[in-house]
């Protein structure tokens, strides 16, 4: 139930409880530099082994693994520039069940559609969480970018209010349900309550960037690596640093192509802002990673 | 005349009725666990009778705290740390005895007491001696919250934990596991009450949700659940495993 990610983030947290009655305040600028280090290296990572994680657990050939991956980063990408509203929306739509899934696939031995649907609205109650406890700092930011204002009407919504309460209550109601049902402990249900409260809490505590990372590097991509870890612990006695070193090239080239396309918009080659181009990148590479999560997590592999 | 100036309690302040609920919740689980010895085995009557020095211990800082509180409207600070330097560690006590049928040594107890008092001392100083800047605060707190993450680790995966999975007794294995509950969700209230003070997050200077006296709120209710509800679990166990105890010399052949 308490996995070590999970304890790291509620130990961070409290290690930070200090600095807020200090009334510490972070510049933009330094919020954004330790945010992206950790997404862009703990985070990334967390992806960086999902084309062993697939080919080990279905036949599908190493060629056709990469082509259809590489595809499917590419379209994504793609999407943003014919369809951006659909592709903000979509990419907060199946992050938001990746997250639920990342942390409630132990509790159940086969995830039927009812769990599945609990995935999903975890999901949007913890974004929904964000987006509507930072609403205005969110709002700031996506105006600040030229390339991102399309997206304020959608993210200034009023109506992500009304999300973020009734996608909590669902959740809520969903706990109580599967307990009653003994298909979840009392004890974890509690601590599920108990670590909502805690990302909601880390949401309005601090600002956007550091608040999220908080949650998205300890306790969603650390928690995924352990699983990811297990999984090749258990299949090929895979120890520690073995395992570091499998997660290296792929995180190594990505933050590589991420500096290349910074690079490019520095030197205006490219004529996005860095927002819109990390938006892209996030959600293109996350889009195949919820493919392979979701097969790696099923049962039949 | 003077006493009665001294109690007199406004009754839409909050933090004085937590002051004195505080004082009468903490006395009356004192007697009752003193009281409770005679109904356990032999060997948790030391176990009781710690949870009612916590408590009893409390009852006393609480008389003076309450009085303090209602004549200056101050935060009793030192009163307050020296009633947790005393009872923490006795806390920490409980964890030793409980787990001692397991297996745990004296070097688990006094780990977990170095811990309690680097978190309280840090906490005092921090809390006691500020100068009103982020530094002294944030230092303090964060080598306060250093100690309370040791004690957290040690019921959850460390050494706790690990001598409650090696028991054999069902009642300890679920006890634990409560007292490490009430370690993480109840004694986190203390640092969100650290954060009530004046340039904290949650107070004036910050959210503004809480007055500075509001602190001893969060003390008020954290002390409450935590030692008496630390004490019942502690209880708990005692009943249950007394109870089997007994049932084993019942049906033990002659």
């Amino acid at each position: 139930m308490m996995k070590q990610p999970t304890f790291l983030f509620i130990a961070l947290l409290l290690l930070s409880f200090p600095f807020l009655s200090g009334g510490l305040e972070l510049s933009m600028e330094n919020q954004f530099m330790v945010s992206m280090f950790l997404v862009f290296t703990i985070g990334i990572a967390h992806g960086s082994v999902d084309n062993i994680l697939y080919l080990k657990k279905t036949t599908v050939k190493p060629l056709s693994f990469y082509l259809i991956y590489l595809l499917l980063v590419g379209s994504y990408a793609l999407l943003w520039f014919v369809f951006p509203l659909f592709a903000i929306t979509s990419f907060l739509l199946i992050s938001a069940y990746h997250f639920g899934q990342s942390q409630l696939i132990d509790c159940f031995k086969n995830s039927t559609l009812m769990h599945k649907f609990l995935y999903a609205v975890w999901g949007i109650s913890l974004l929904s969480a964000l987006l509507n406890i930072k609403q205005g700092e969110i709002v700031a930011i996506f105006s600040s970018y030229e390339d991102l204002r399309i997206f304020e009407t959608l993210l200034g919504s009023e109506y992500i209010h009304y999300l973020h309460i009734a996608s909590t209550i669902t959740v809520v109601a969903l706990l109580l349900y599967f307990t009653a049902s003994r298909q979840f402990s009392n004890e974890r249900m509690f601590f599920e309550f108990f670590i909502l409260i805690l990302i909601n809490f880390s949401f309005a505590a601090f600002p956007v960037l550091p608040g999220f990372t908080l949650y998205f590097v300890f306790l969603h991509s650390l928690n995924s690596l352990q699983d990811e870890f297990k999984f090749l612990k258990n299949r090929d006695q895979l120890q520690i640093w073995s395992f570091i070193k499998k997660l290296l090239p792929n995180t190594i080239i990505s933050i590589a192509a991420t500096l290349v396309i910074f690079a490019s918009i520095y030197f205006d080659y490219i004529d996005f802002s860095y927002g819109f181009v990390i938006l892209v990148l996030i959600s293109s590479i996350t889009f195949p990673h919820v493919f392979v999560m979701e097969k790696f997590y099923s049962p039949d592999l | 005349m003077v006493l009665l100036e001294l109690i007199a309690i406004d009754g839409k302040d909050p933090v004085s009725f937590t002051f004195f609920t505080g004082y009468m919740a903490m006395l009356a689980a004192a007697v009752f666990f003193f009281a409770e010895r005679g109904s356990v085995d032999a060997k948790w009557r030391l176990s009781l009778l710690v949870s009612g020095l916590i408590t009893g211990i409390a009852a006393v800082h609480y008389y003076y705290m309450r009085d303090f509180y209602a004549s200056t409207g101050e935060t009793p600070v030192a009163l307050r740390y020296i009633d947790w330097t005393l009872t923490v560690p006795l806390m920490c006590i409980e964890f030793y005895l409980l787990l001692r049928p397991a297996g745990a040594k004296t070097s688990f107890m006094w780990k977990l007491i170095i811990a309690s008092v680097v978190m309280l001392v840090a906490g005092y100083i921090g809390e006691a001696f500020t100068d009103g800047s982020m530094g002294h605060s944030v230092l303090w707190g964060v080598i306060s919250t250093i100690g309370y993450v040791y004690i957290l680790y040690s019921a959850w995966f460390g050494e706790a934990k690990q001598l409650a999975d090696a028991s054999n007794s069902t009642a300890v294995k679920s006890g634990i596991k409560a007292l490490a509950w009430f370690v993480l969700v109840g004694w986190a209230i203390y640092p969100i009450g650290y954060m009530t003070m004046p340039g904290g997050w949650l107070g004036p200077d910050g959210a503004g949700l809480f007055a500075a006296k509001d602190i001893n709120l969060f003390y008020n209710v954290a002390d409450a659940i935590n030692k008496i509800g630390f004490g019942l679990v502690v209880y708990n166990i005692a009943v249950r495993e007394s109870a089997n105890t007994l049932l084993e010399k019942v049906t033990k052949p002659a």
